[in-house]
């Protein structure tokens, strides 16, 4: 039996995240709240000292279906893990009823120094040990299912010995956790470093994908910057398309976030989505 | 790989993407990039790695500058990004939250040129920080009138009030609340001429907001949130400010005081 289906991972549709700039068009405060089949949260947003009240997030859970999602835990950090910071977290996932939750497979910071960016690890079977481990803590203490989701990268190791994707499929298979897959950054990294994009998707083991994320980036002449400030690109709409038909139904995220649109152009980006969706056979009707 | 190889790793990438120059300035920077990071078709090592630096500093730089606006306009681009590389040699980040990333800034600006020499300045990070605190203060009860319905008039001079923990009230010495919000509007204010101005900021419903006030409400607000009781506050603010009977101040205090309710600064009246 598969990762999803151990876990009983549903399927939540198409869904943009919950950005300052249309929390009053969301919440009803403009009149109706649109149709959207779910939304993500920041979760590091409401996990800071002092915490930004949940009030808003309480008022989305009673519209729409809503998952956390991570910046900061640096699971790849060779610091410990912070403990205050996975009891806040837990809190929160309890609280809005998350049926999983995500960050990224990094690092942000070392010695006590946070970068805030999302760094990427030598794909070595020693980073891979110390990963493993982290994340089975995580998920144990969560409990609930716990993501781990590929970074764009911008700088290859000469330690790592194995494809990015060999590096998140066994951590994912080693500590029994979830995949969130960011086409976006696939196709991010496989341009700067000059591999084959759509063999990263037909290495992914695609019963661990719980979620999948789309994005813009920007190109900066010399690289691609993972930049979620533009429309999803169509070289990445088909890679979305190859993965979706892998993985079959899979929750599907918009991120958009900075030079943030207006709520019809992201409600447009996500309609896309939905479109390849069905397109592809794998169509989400909402449970009644 | 072993641990303290990875660990080795970790550092070097945390600490090129803290270098205020670009890393291939720096030949050993350089040096260490080429021995950890492959270099690609288009980029070199060390390039690769600028990148991650590049990131970080506008993203810190871009932050602060949105903190501390008003001394950013005035400053200019280069003095303030000298002024963060300074702090952040000092302060490196430590925090997964980038809203308390400037709490040390006013005061490490102040011992630095040109804030050192320019009380504006000065008090324009102190003030545009206060709407960071504002905004991280902890939640207020709000107030219920009901507390206060059947209060006798002789038990008004002991009434103590507590307030919303986001007020801060400042006593500034320029009008920066006019200038902050030109800056908002995305105008280009000119320097301010010095004015007086008493302004409290604090934390709506849903967002922040600074209200100006006269003198005398602002002793009183500021003698109240000390914890005097009314009557003691009103005599003292009518000794430092020149009126003979404490009493003459009541039709202003009623008035202040509706406005605070209003503005929900109020959060509970001890009678």
């Amino acid at each position: 039996m598969g990762y999803r289906e151990r876990h009983k991972i549903p399927d939540l549709g198409v869904g943009v995240g919950f950005r300052a700039p249309h929390h009053a068009r969301i919440l009803g405060a403009l009149g109706d709240s649109p149709p959207m089949d779910w939304f993500e949260v920041i979760s590091d947003n409401y996990l800071l000292e002092p915490p930004i009240p949940l009030s808003k997030i309480e008022r989305l859970r009673e519209r729409y279906r809503v998952v956390p999602h991570g910046v900061s835990m640096s699971i790849g950090s060779v610091d410990p893990l912070d403990r205050d910071y996975l009891a806040r977290l837990k809190k929160l996932v309890t609280r809005v009823g998350a049926p999983w939750c995500s960050d990224h497979l990094c690092f942000s910071g070392v010695n006590g120094v946070v970068v805030n960016d999302l760094l990427p690890l030598p794909y070595t079977k020693e980073a891979i040990l110390h990963v493993v481990e982290r994340v089975k803590h995580v998920q144990g203490f969560l409990e609930v299912p716990f993501a781990i989701e590929n970074v764009s990268s911008y700088m290859t190791y000469r330690a790592s010995t194995m494809p990015e994707w060999e590096f998140l499929a066994e951590i994912a298979e080693r500590a029994d956790c979830g995949i969130l897959f960011d086409v976006n950054n696939i196709y991010v990294s496989a341009r700067n470093h000059g591999f084959d994009a759509n063999d990263y998707v037909d290495a992914m083991p695609a019963d661990r994908v719980v979620q999948i994320h789309l994005a813009g980036h920007t190109d900066k002449g010399s690289y691609l910057l993972d930049t979620h400030s533009d429309h999803v690109k169509d070289e990445v709409w088909a890679l979305y398309r190859r993965a979706i038909r892998r993985t079959g139904g899979v929750a599907t995220l918009v991120e958009w976030d900075e030079e943030i649109p207006e709520w019809d152009v992201l409600a447009a980006e996500a309609e896309k989505a939905r479109v390849v969706r069905r397109e592809e056979g794998v169509p989400w009707i909402k449970a009644s | 790989m072993d641990q303290s190889e990875l660990s080795a790793l970790q550092r070097l990438v945390a600490d090129a993407a803290l270098r205020e120059r670009p890393l291939r300035d720096d030949a050993s920077m350089t040096e260490r990039a080429s021995v950890a990071i492959r270099e690609s078709a288009r980029l070199s090592s060390v390039d690769q790695l600028d990148i991650y630096r590049e990131q970080f500093w506008a993203r810190h730089v871009h932050s602060l500058e949105d903190d501390f606006a008003i001394a950013r306009h005035f400053v200019g681009e280069r003095v303030f990004f000298d002024l963060v590389a300074a702090y952040f040699v000092a302060f490196p980040p430590s925090s997964l939250d980038l809203r308390g990333l400037g709490a040390r800034l006013p005061d490490f600006a102040s011992t630095r040129a040109p804030f050192a020499d320019d009380a504006m300045l000065r008090e324009a990070m102190r003030f545009d920080w206060a709407f960071m605190e504002a905004f991280d203060a902890p939640r207020g009860t709000p107030f219920d009138p009901q507390s206060i319905a059947g209060a006798s008039e002789d038990a008004w001079p002991r009434a103590t009030i507590a307030f919303d923990p986001s007020l801060r009230p400042m006593a500034l010495a320029w009008p920066l609340d006019e200038t902050r919000a030109a800056i908002r509007r995305a105008t280009a204010p000119e320097r301010p001429s010095p004015r007086a101005t008493f302004a409290v900021v604090y934390r709506g419903a849903e967002s922040l907001h600074c209200a100006t006030i006269e003198a005398m409400a602002f002793a009183l607000l500021e003698a109240l949130r000390g914890g005097a009781a009314l009557g003691a506050a009103c005599e003292a603010v009518a000794t430092s400010h020149g009126v003979a009977d404490a009493n003459e101040l009541g039709p202003k205090v009623g008035a202040w005081f509706q406005q605070w309710t209003a503005n929900g600064w109020v959060s509970a009246v001890r009678v």
